[in-house]
C-alpha cells in the first residue's frame, strides 16, 4: 500500500513540479497595486465571428459592441436614439434622405482619422453578397441595397455616399420611420478598408489588424479561451468603465459560468434551468441573482390552413385553454416573464388588452361550437413538434398536452426532434402542413416593423403559420410609411387586436435573462433589447 | 520489416477514402444547415446567399469532387462557423493541444495503471487487491464526463486548489484535471489487464524455476514475469487510445481545453461539414498510425513474432 501511495503521489508531483507557480486558488489577477480595474465576464461558445459586417448578433456581439460605435446608438437605459459618431443628422421632409454630420477629430483605435467614407465602405461591404454577411438585410431599406444584396445591382447604385470627410448622405428606397434603429445596428458600424484589404477574413484575429472606433480596443483573442479588451485612448468621448475587460469563452455558458463564478474566476454568470432555483435558495448567491426583462416572446405556432387548426374557434379555444401563467410560474419555476400578448410588451402597437387570456369555460364552449364537444370527433395524430434537446420546450409540450386534455378533452401527439433536424423541418413548413411547434422572437430594435411587418405580414410569414388577413396587411403597409409616431402606433394597435383575436400563435412566456452578479460590480445592466453588457457603464468597486 | 511497414502504410489510403466518403455521405444526409446559430432563425434570403457563396447548392457529386480535389491540394476548405479561420488552421491550432493532452493522459494511465495492477497481482486475494479492484472497477464504469465534473466539483469548488477550466499548456496546473479525468479510464483498464496477465504468467514453470533457483520475489516480478505479462497489456494500451480520444471529446468541452476533440462536437452539432470532415480524417489517420505502432511493438516484446 505504501508503494501504491508513493507511486500515485509521484505521478501527481511530477505533473505539479513541471508547473509554474500559477497553482493554487484561482484568485483574480493581483492588479490592485496600479489601481487598474478589470471586469471579468462570460461569453458563450466561440464567437462565430468578430466582424461587425458579418455577425448575426449571436456570440461575439457583446465584444463587437464594446469596441465599435455607429453613427448613433440606443441608450441602454431609456432606449432613446443618441448621437454616436455623428454629431447630428437631418431627415428630409419626405423621410427619404438622411444627412449625417460626423463629429470633428474622430479617430480609429490606431490613431488614424475616421472619415465618412469609412461608413460608406462598411455599409456597402456588409451588403455585398460576397461578404457572406449573416445580417445583410439590415441595410436593405437603403435605395439600391436590396438589388445589390441579391446580386441584381452594383455597389455604385447603393445610395450611401460620403460627400466629404464629415458628411454621409443616405437615400432610402421608401420612408422607414425605424431607420435610425438600423443605423445603430452593428451591421452599420464603420470598418477599416486598409486592414480588411491587407488581412482578408483574418483581420479580426489580432490586436494589430482589428482596428475599431468604440470605447474599447482589442488586446488579445485567445481562440476558444478568452478575449481581452482595454480602453481605447482614441475614443472621442469619456470612458469611466473598467480599464480592462476579459471574457472567458465557455462552450456551455449556462452551466460552466456558474461554476467559474462560484470559484471567483468571473464577476458575472449566466443562470438557466435548475441553477436558477438553486441560486435563489442559496444564502449567499440568493442576493446576487438578478432577473432582467428581454423583449421577446415564445410561442406555440399553429398552421392556420391545416385542419382542425384552420377553424378560428379551435385556435381561440386552444389559446384560452392554455394556462401560460401556470406554465411559467409552476412548470418552468418562474424562469421567464408571464405571457401578456403575442407581441412582447414595450413594442409600440402591442396592447395587453388585445390578448385572449385564459378562460376555460369560454374555451370549452368554443370547442363544442367548432364541432368537438368534450373532444369528441377530434382527429387522431395531431402533432406537437418541439426541440427534444431543450428541457424547457419539453416541459411546455407536456404541460400543454395535459391542459388541453383535461380542459378540452383532446389528444395531441408529442413529436420531439433534434435541434438541427427541427430547423430543417421548420424551413420545409413553408409549403408542407403541420399542427404545432415552439419558436420565438426577440427584438433587434424596439419598433413594430421588427415584429408585425417582418414576421406576421402574409408576404413575410416568417414562422409559416400561413395566416392571412388582408385588412391586417393593409394596416402594416400603412404603418411602414407613416412618419407620425402617434398615428403609426394607432395603426399597429388595430393590427395587434386582429392578430391576437385570430390566434395564429399562443404565447407561452416572454423572454428573460437571469444573472449572478458579484456585489462589487455596479451598473451591470441588460437593456431589454439585445441587452449585451456595455462595459463603459460598469464600475468595479473593489 | 520495411516491406511490411510500407504495405501497411499503403493500405491506409483506401481506408481513408472509405472513411472520408462514408462521412461525407452521412453528413450530407443529416438534416439541418450550418447557418442558424442563435436563438432566432436567420431570414431565408440570407441563408440562400450563404449556401450559394459556400457552394452548398451545387449537386452532391460536384461538391464531393471539389472537396476531394481541394483536400489533395492540402486545403480542407473554410469553416462555416468560424468565418475567420480555415479548417487547416483550426486543426493546426487545436491538434497539438489534444496530442499533448493525449500523451500526458496515456503516461498517467501507464504510470498508474501498470503498477496498480502489478501490486494487485503480487498481493492477490489480500485487502490491497480488493481495494485495487474497487478503484479500477469504479474507473472503468464511470464515463469521463462524470469524472471530470466530479474532479471540478471536488478540487476547484470544494478545495479551491485548481481552476475550474481553461488551458495554459500541459505544464500548467490547469492540465491536471483533464489529464486525470481522461487518463483514469485507461489506467483502470490497464490495471485489470496487468493483474490478470501477471497472475497467469506467475503460475508458469519458468517462474517456478526462477523461484527454485532462489531469485528474490521482486526480481522475479520485475525481470522475469513482467516482460511476458506486458504483451496483452500493450495490445490493450493501443486500443485504449480510442478511449483517450473519445474521453477527450467531453473532457475538453467541459473543462474548456482548446483541443481538436472539442471542435469535433461543435462541428457535429453546428453542421460545420468541412471542419467535421477534416477532423474525421485526422482521427482516422491517428488511429491507423497508432495501430501500426502497436503491432510493431509486439515484435520487440515477443521475439516469436516476426513481420514479413
Amino acid at each position: 500500500m505504501k508503494r501504491l501511495a508513493a507511486l500515485s503521489l509521484l505521478v501527481l508531483l511530477t505533473i505539479a513540479a513541471c508547473t509554474p507557480s500559477t497553482t493554487g486558488t484561482a484568485s483574480p489577477s493581483p492588479g490592485a497595486a496600479a489601481k487598474k480595474t478589470t471586469l471579468r465576464l462570460p461569453e458563450g461558445a466561440k464567437p462565430a465571428t468578430m466582424d461587425p459586417g458579418i455577425s448575426s448578433g449571436g456570440s461575439g456581439l457583446e465584444q463587437i459592441q464594446n469596441m465599435f460605435e455607429a453613427l448613433a446608438y440606443v441608450d441602454q437605459v431609456t432606449g432613446e436614439i443618441k448621437p454616436g459618431q455623428a454629431e447630428k443628422w437631418t431627415i428630409s421632409p419626405d423621410g427619404l434622405t438622411y444627412t449625417f454630420n460626423l463629429r470633428s477629430g474622430l479617430k480609429w483605435s490606431d490613431g488614424q482619422a475616421l472619415k465618412a467614407s469609412d461608413f460608406e465602405y462598411a455599409w456597402k461591404r456588409a451588403t455585398d453578397p460576397a461578404t457572406k454577411s449573416r445580417y445583410a438585410q439590415t441595410l436593405w431599406p437603403v435605395k439600391g441595397a436590396e438589388a445589390f444584396g441579391t446580386g441584381k445591382g452594383t455597389a455604385a447604385d447603393m445610395a450611401v455616399k460620403a460627400t466629404d470627410d464629415k458628411t454621409l448622405v443616405v437615400t432610402l428606397e421608401r420612408p422607414a420611420p425605424f431607420f435610425m434603429h438600423l443605423v445603430a445596428t452593428w451591421t452599420a458600424y464603420p470598418v477599416r478598408k486598409d486592414t480588411i484589404d491587407k488581412n482578408g477574413d483574418k483581420w479580426t484575429l489580432t490586436s494589430d489588424s482589428y482596428i475599431s472606433n468604440g470605447h474599447y480596443r482589442m488586446v488579445e483573442w485567445k481562440q476558444e479561451q478568452s478575449m481581452t479588451l482595454e480602453k481605447n485612448p482614441n475614443y472621442w468621448g469619456e470612458n469611466n468603465g473598467p480599464d480592462t475587460v476579459v471574457w472567458t469563452l465557455f462552450d456551455d455558458q449556462a452551466s460552466k459560468s456558474v461554476i467559474a463564478y462560484e470559484a471567483n474566476e468571473i464577476d458575472r454568470a449566466v443562470l438557466a434551468g435548475a441553477d436558477i432555483t438553486r441560486a435563489k435558495n442559496d444564502a449567499v448567491l440568493g442576493k446576487e441573482v438578478k432577473k432582467f426583462e428581454r423583449q421577446g416572446s415564445q410561442w406555440i405556432i399553429m398552421d392556420t390552413t391545416n385542419p382542425p387548426l384552420n377553424n378560428l374557434k379551435v385556435r381561440q379555444a386552444l389559446s384560452l385553454a392554455t394556462n401560460a401563467k401556470q406554465i411559467n410560474e409552476v412548470v418552468l419555476k418562474d424562469a421567464f416573464f408571464n405571457s401578456v400578448s403575442i407581441v412582447a410588451p414595450g413594442v409600440p402597437g402591442q396592447k395587453k388588452e388585445n390578448a385572449l387570456g385564459y378562460d376555460t369555460t369560454k374555451a370549452k364552449q368554443l370547442m363544442s361550437e367548432a364541432g368537438y364537444p368534450d373532444g369528441k370527433g377530434w382527429p387522431a395524430n395531431v402533432k406537437f413538434t418541439f426541440d427534444g434537446a431543450l428541457s424547457v420546450d419539453k416541459s411546455i409540450a407536456e404541460a400543454v398536452q395535459g391542459m388541453w386534455k383535461s380542459t378540452l378533452g383532446i389528444d395531441i401527439v408529442l413529436e420531439p426532434m433534434e435541434t438541427k433536424a427541427l430547423e430543417s423541418w421548420r424551413l420545409s413548413r413553408k409549403t408542407a402542413p403541420f399542427h404545432f411547434y415552439i419558436s420565438g422572437w426577440g427584438s433587434d430594435y424596439e419598433d413594430p416593423n421588427n415584429w408585425y411587418n417582418l414576421l406576421f405580414h402574409s408576404k413575410a410569414d416568417f414562422f409559416y403559420s400561413h395566416w392571412k388577413n388582408a385588412e391586417f396587411d393593409g394596416l402594416l403597409d400603412q404603418g411602414l410609411k407613416e412618419n407620425d409616431a402617434a398615428k403609426r402606433k394607432a395603426l399597429y394597435e388595430s393590427a395587434d387586436k386582429m392578430i391576437n383575436s385570430d390566434a395564429p400563435y399562443i404565447t407561452v412566456y416572454h423572454w428573460a435573462r437571469f444573472d449572478l452578479i458579484k456585489p462589487y460590480i455596479e451598473g451591470l445592466y441588460h437593456y431589454r433589447v439585445l441587452g449585451r453588457v456595455q462595459a463603459y457603464l460598469v464600475r468595479v468597486k473593489k | 520489416m520495411t516491406v511490411y511497414i510500407l504495405r501497411r502504410l499503403l493500405w491506409m489510403i483506401p481506408s481513408l477514402v472509405i472513411v472520408f466518403t462514408l462521412t461525407f455521405l452521412i453528413v450530407h444526409a443529416t438534416p439541418g444547415s450550418p447557418w442558424d446559430e442563435g436563438e432566432k432563425p436567420l431570414p431565408e434570403a440570407v441563408k440562400e446567399n450563404l449556401s450559394r457563396q459556400y457552394h452548398l447548392d451545387d449537386p452532391l457529386p460536384k461538391q464531393y469532387a471539389d472537396y476531394v480535389l481541394n483536400v489533395l491540394h492540402g486545403d480542407f476548405g473554410p469553416s462555416y462557423r468560424s468565418t475567420q479561420r480555415t479548417v487547416s488552421e483550426i486543426i493546426a491550432a487545436t491538434l497539438p493541444v489534444s496530442v499533448q493532452l493525449g500523451i500526458a493522459s496515456m503516461l498517467f494511465a501507464l504510470l498508474v495503471g501498470i503498477p496498480l495492477g502489478a501490486l494487485a497481482a503480487v498481493k492477490h486475494n489480500t485487502w490491497i487487491d480488493y481495494l485495487s479492484s474497487l478503484i479500477t472497477v469504479t474507473g472503468i464504469s464511470t464515463p469521463p464526463f462524470v469524472r471530470v465534473s466530479l474532479l471540478i466539483v471536488f478540487f476547484s469548488l470544494f478545495l479551491a486548489w485548481l481552476p475550474t477550466g481553461g488551458w495554459e499548456g500541459i505544464f500548467d496546473a490547469r492540465a491536471i484535471i483533464p489529464v486525470v479525468a481522461i487518463g483514469s479510464g485507461p489506467a483502470a483498464i490497464l490495471a485489470r489487464y496487468t493483474r490478470s496477465s501477471l497472475l497467469e504468467v506467475c503460475g508458469q514453470d519458468y517462474i517456478r524455476t526462477a523461484r527454485a533457483k532462489g531469485v528474490g520475489e521482486i526480481a522475479i516480478t520485475a525481470f522475469h514475469a513482467m516482460k511476458n505479462a506486458l504483451i496483452p497489456v500493450v495490445t490493450i494500451a493501443g486500443v485504449t487510445l480510442a478511449n483517450v480520444i473519445t474521453g477527450a471529446f467531453f473532457v475538453e468541452r467541459i473543462y474548456g481545453v482548446p483541443g481538436i476533440a472539442r471542435q469535433f462536437i461543435d462541428s457535429v452539432t453546428g453542421r460545420d461539414y468541412p471542419l467535421l470532415l477534416g477532423i474525421v480524417l485526422v482521427f482516422a489517420l491517428l488511429i491507423m498510425v497508432v495501430n501500426l505502432l502497436t503491432d510493431l511493438s509486439y515484435g520487440y516484446l515477443d521475439p516469436r513474432i516476426r513481420y514479413r
